[in-house]
């Protein structure tokens, strides 16, 4: 079986094809990433990220539509499946579970959530 | 897209292409291309383009790569050989031991010795214009025949050549001090050797300075520039960040001089050896002579790019037939040339010899040792081709081609050397410390090396297909047919091509041993052979300070010790001469010859504290007031006299009339490379400059200390500092005794390589004739009787071996002791006792596999039949 746990990049990466939705194709992934993190990223590490996501069973994909600035090729949009949101819901639910019990901030923390 | 717009870089997009899995290349391609038009938008064209290189490197990744495996008949060739290949060093783990083995050491051993090597060719070439630079020399041409070859020059000589000759950018004399002087600093004092050089020393050899002006450094007097090591000492490790620049240091305690510079530590390969810089224009201060008469300054040109040596050297050679004063031929040798081919009788720090002879023995070495791991190789490949007979035949059966499994058979003898060479690669690392101290070498072995490692990575593949190159061609070469109908039997070319190879190898050893043999006789001989004098408990020590003001009452007091055998002086000590002249007259002496002989001047008492043996006449004696001009020789200096009767013959040197008063043995007063040369002994006490003082066996240390508190009482500002004159004589013979270490390791290993070889070979015989062993068993065969027959037929080869190697290591014996004035006289067991032992050796390294085969039991092996 594989691994299904997830890592905090391909959590956020998870994270960030649900909320690109039908714009979540490996470039846009990468810019997304970059301008919510700051942090800089090359295409291809989200793209071999995405292929694991995929191999674990967390995301599909289809090929998408083509546009000019591409050359004329045609994108490979990803979307979420069942189990990915269950392993997004399942990783959220355990920190948030870590958080109430982590004393200073807990109690306020939690009302949040 | 719009044609004019900007595209991302089209090598770029080749090189992603080829290697990106097809599925998923267009995807990537448009991605790539979007991040490259957003990427315009936002930065030049240029980063767009760097940012594009960096995205497809950045898509090296398993998951994207094309999957070769699937695509490429090659490379699934390839992979089987290499399986194929790991799968048979798994079945025969032995042979595969010994071959890979056999070859990691050699390759081992030629690596060192390459890097040796290299360090030896390597030597000046860090010098900013190393190839223009140039020394001037001399070959100083004796009437009665002798060449006298002297690095040094009078001290007006360069700067004429400087002025008169086109060609030449700047030079620089040269000049250590001849001892060691005292340096201080605050409260700390060391010995140290200083060097004078003019103030242009800096524009011939562009050292880097660490702090200071390379220009002007040396321009003022009292300036001095230092070495990263000697600001240590003296600074501290922090020396950096206390400016030192302007400190004072003292030297001899009663002069002050200003630093000016520091440079960089010389790296070992140099034939430089400098601490301590002071400007040249000290010496005439000193009162050094500095006319045309004596050759005391060693000197380097720097030319221009365009001009040549030669003609500069026929220049000033013809200049020099002009002068009376100047010997005939002086030349310009390269800086590169000077360790490699370097014989001077007088050389910056003493006498140097050449040293190339060496790094051809080595060379060839290093190829006899790979050559026979080689050899080991193609005679265990072959010896294991029954092995292999059936799995050729059914490659060929089934329509592999000759050319295909020669290529097999290459690339695993490859495969097998290049894991050789990432072995020898490691011991290679391990032992390098252990090396560099027994070759007295700071190599390295970094990244910077990389061209030796290319050459390693080169030679191993070379390597690889050189000794797989018989087996595959003598494998491919078998008939499909026969082999698979078991009828193969070697058609007798194998078992030949072996023995030859067996024999190559055993040759090779012989060689190798009887000549570590004599080189370390030869050394023996150095250490115990009577010179002439007693070099045993005598300690010498520079003249320095107020000693010799006080000379007498020092000497005095010390002769009333017990613990105390004599005390003299001298100008030169007996290991290291460098005064030798000409201006020598006598009666009967042809008007027009100029003879050189060498000269001491020494104090009274010196012949008989170093046990000179007097021929004829007597020594120097207090007892005669004209012995200050008179003279004694030794016997090669009176042959070349020609007196009949010499005691109290008319002498003179220089002007100098005196008699000859006595004459003495010859002893060998310069290393045993050369002859006993003619030798005057005078008295000039203005030249003495060192101590000698024979102390009593027993009690070394108590004498020692005698003779120490002797000195501080009479010379309280210099420290005690001491050497011992039979250990001197050994540095003599330092390189001797280097070469003979290194070569023991070398021959051990070599002999070491032949034998696990032999011991392949014959566990491969043995198996092979198993059954054979067992019916002569049956037949009433003794453990004897077989271990006999199955060692005979490499006892015959070692005996051809041998019968091969005596000329040749002869030969080179010969050779190499022709260096030497003095040798051991070549005897017949010098090569009886290395073969008797390469024998020995074999056959012990076999003789457990044989016992082992001669004592299993018939049934065993007999019992499927």
């Amino acid at each position: 079986m594989k691994e299904t746990r997830l890592g905090e990049f391909e959590e956020v990466i998870l994270l960030l094809v649900g909320i690109l939705g039908e714009e979540a194709y490996a470039f846009k992934i990468a810019e997304e990433f970059e301008s919510q993190t700051k942090r800089s990223v090359s295409i291809g590490a989200v793209h071999s990220t995405l292929h694991r996501l995929s191999e674990k069973g967390f995301l599909t994909s289809e090929m998408g539509k083509s546009s000019p600035e591409r050359g004329g090729r045609r994108k490979r949009i990803y979307t979420i499946t069942a189990s990915g949101q269950r392993a997004l819901e399942a990783s959220r639910d355990f920190k948030v579970s870590l958080w109430r019990q982590y004393p200073a901030l807990g109690t306020d923390f939690g009302g949040q959530i | 897209m719009k044609r004019d717009q900007p595209i991302p870089p089209h090598l770029g997009q080749r090189f992603l292409i080829w290697f990106l899995k097809e599925d998923i290349a267009e995807e990537v391609q448009g991605d790539l291309d979007e991040k490259f038009i957003s990427k315009l938008e936002s930065s030049s064209l240029l980063r767009a383009k760097l940012d594009y290189w960096y995205q497809v490197f950045n898509y090296l990744r398993p998951f994207a790569i094309r999957n070769y495996r699937s695509n490429s008949n090659h490379f699934i060739m390839y992979r089987h050989h290499i399986k194929i290949a790991w799968r048979n060093i798994l079945r025969d783990k032995i042979t595969f031991l010994i071959n890979s083995l056999g070859l990691a050491l050699s390759m081992f051993c030629a690596m060192l010795i390459m890097l040796w090597i290299s360090d030896e060719r390597s030597y000046e070439s860090f010098f900013p214009n190393a190839d223009r630079i140039y020394r001037l020399v001399q070959d100083q041409q004796y009437e009665n025949g002798e060449v006298f070859k002297v690095a040094a020059n009078p001290g007006p000589l360069p700067q004429h050549i400087q002025d008169n000759y086109a060609g030449i950018v700047t030079h620089t004399r040269f000049r250590p001090s001849p001892d060691k002087v005292l340096i201080t600093h605050r409260d700390i004092e060391f010995y140290e050797s200083v060097t004078y050089v003019d103030s242009t020393f800096f524009d011939v050899f562009q050292l880097p300075f660490l702090a200071g002006n390379p220009i002007k450094s040396l321009d003022e007097p009292n300036s001095m520039v230092i070495t990263e090591k000697v600001a240590e000492r003296y600074f501290g490790k922090a020396w950096e960040e206390n400016n030192i620049l302007g400190e004072m240091i003292s030297l001899n305690t009663d002069e002050q001089f200003e630093i000016t510079g520091v440079i960089q530590d010389l790296p070992a390969n140099t034939h430089f050896k400098f601490d301590i810089l002071i400007p040249f224009r000290k010496l005439y201060e000193y009162g050094w002579y500095l006319g045309w008469g004596n050759n005391y300054y060693y000197a380097y040109f720097l030319l221009e790019k365009d001009a040549s040596p030669e003609a500069l050297s026929a220049q000033i050679s013809e200049f020099a037939t002009t002068r009376d004063d100047l010997t005939d031929v002086l030349h310009l040798q390269a800086l590169l040339d000077i360790h490699l081919y370097s014989d001077f009788d007088i050389d910056v720090y003493g006498s140097t010899e050449l040293r190339y002879p060496y790094v051809n023995i080595f060379t060839i070495v290093a190829i006899a040792i790979v050559l026979i791991a080689c050899i080991n190789f193609m005679n265990l490949s072959t010896a294991q081709s029954e092995r292999r007979a059936k799995e050729i035949g059914l490659r060929k059966a089934i329509g592999s081609r000759r050319s295909q499994i020669v290529e097999q058979l290459l690339s695993e003898s490859v495969l097998i050397a290049i894991l050789a060479l990432l072995l020898a690669w490691v011991a290679a690392h391990i032992s390098l410390p252990y090396f560099n101290n027994l070759a007295d070498k700071s190599i390295t072995f970094g990244p910077e090396k990389w061209p030796l490692w290319l050459a390693f990575l080169t030679g191993s593949v070379f390597i690889g297909l050189i000794a797989g190159s018989y087996p595959a061609f003598y494998l491919s070469a078998f008939k499909p047919v026969q082999v698979l109908k078991g009828k193969l039997r070697n058609r007798g070319g194998g078992t030949a091509f072996r023995k030859v190879l067996v024999t190559a190898q055993f040759a090779i050893s012989i060689i190798l041993l009887a000549g570590t043999a004599i080189v370390y006789q030869q050394f023996q001989y150095f250490m115990e052979k009577d010179l002439g004098y007693e070099r045993d408990l005598i300690i010498y020590m520079p003249v320095r300070g107020d000693i010799w003001k006080n000379y007498n009452s020092f000497k005095n007091n010390l002769l009333l010790q017990p613990a105390i055998g004599g005390v003299t002086v001298s100008s030169d000590i007996p290991t290291y001469t460098v005064h030798s002249f000409g201006g020598f007259d006598w009666d009967g002496k042809n008007e027009d010859d100029n003879m050189l002989f060498h000269s001491f001047s020494i104090g009274f008492d010196y012949v008989e504290t170093l046990g000179l043996q007097l021929l004829q006449g007597r020594s120097f004696s207090r007892d005669f007031a004209a012995d200050s001009t008179n003279y004694i020789l030794n016997e090669e200096a009176l042959g070349l006299t020609g007196l009949e009767s010499p005691i109290g013959a008319r002498f003179s040197m220089w002007g100098n009339e005196g008699k000859i008063v006595g004459i003495v043995k010859d002893f060998n007063f310069k290393s045993l490379h050369q002859q006993v040369e003619p030798l005057v002994l005078r008295m000039n006490p203005a030249w003495n400059t060192y101590l000698m003082v024979k102390i009593a066996p027993g009690d070394i240390d108590q004498s020692l200390s005698v003779v120490e508190q002797a000195w501080t009482d009479f010379n309280p500002d210099y420290p005690f500092e001491y050497h011992f004159l039979d250990q001197q004589y050994e540095n003599l013979y330092d390189s001797e005794k280097r070469m003979a270490t290194v070569f023991d390791y070398f021959t051990f290993l070599t002999l070491f390589i032949a034998c696990i070889g032999l011991m392949g070979l014959i566990n491969h015989m043995v198996q092979k004739r198993r059954k054979e062993i067992s019916i002569r068993k049956v037949f009433g065969a003794s453990v004897a009787n077989i271990l006999t027959l199955l060692f005979r037929e490499y006892l015959r080869l070692i005996l051809l071996a041998f019968l091969i190697a005596v000329p040749v290591a002869g030969y080179f014996v010969l050779d190499w002791l022709e260096n030497y004035a003095y040798r051991i006289e070549v005897q017949w067991w010098m090569f009886a006792i290395p073969g008797f032992l390469v024998l020995l050796i074999a056959f012990l390294s076999v003789s457990g596999l044989t016992v082992k085969a001669a004592r299993q039991n018939p049934v065993d092996n007999l019992r499927y039949e």
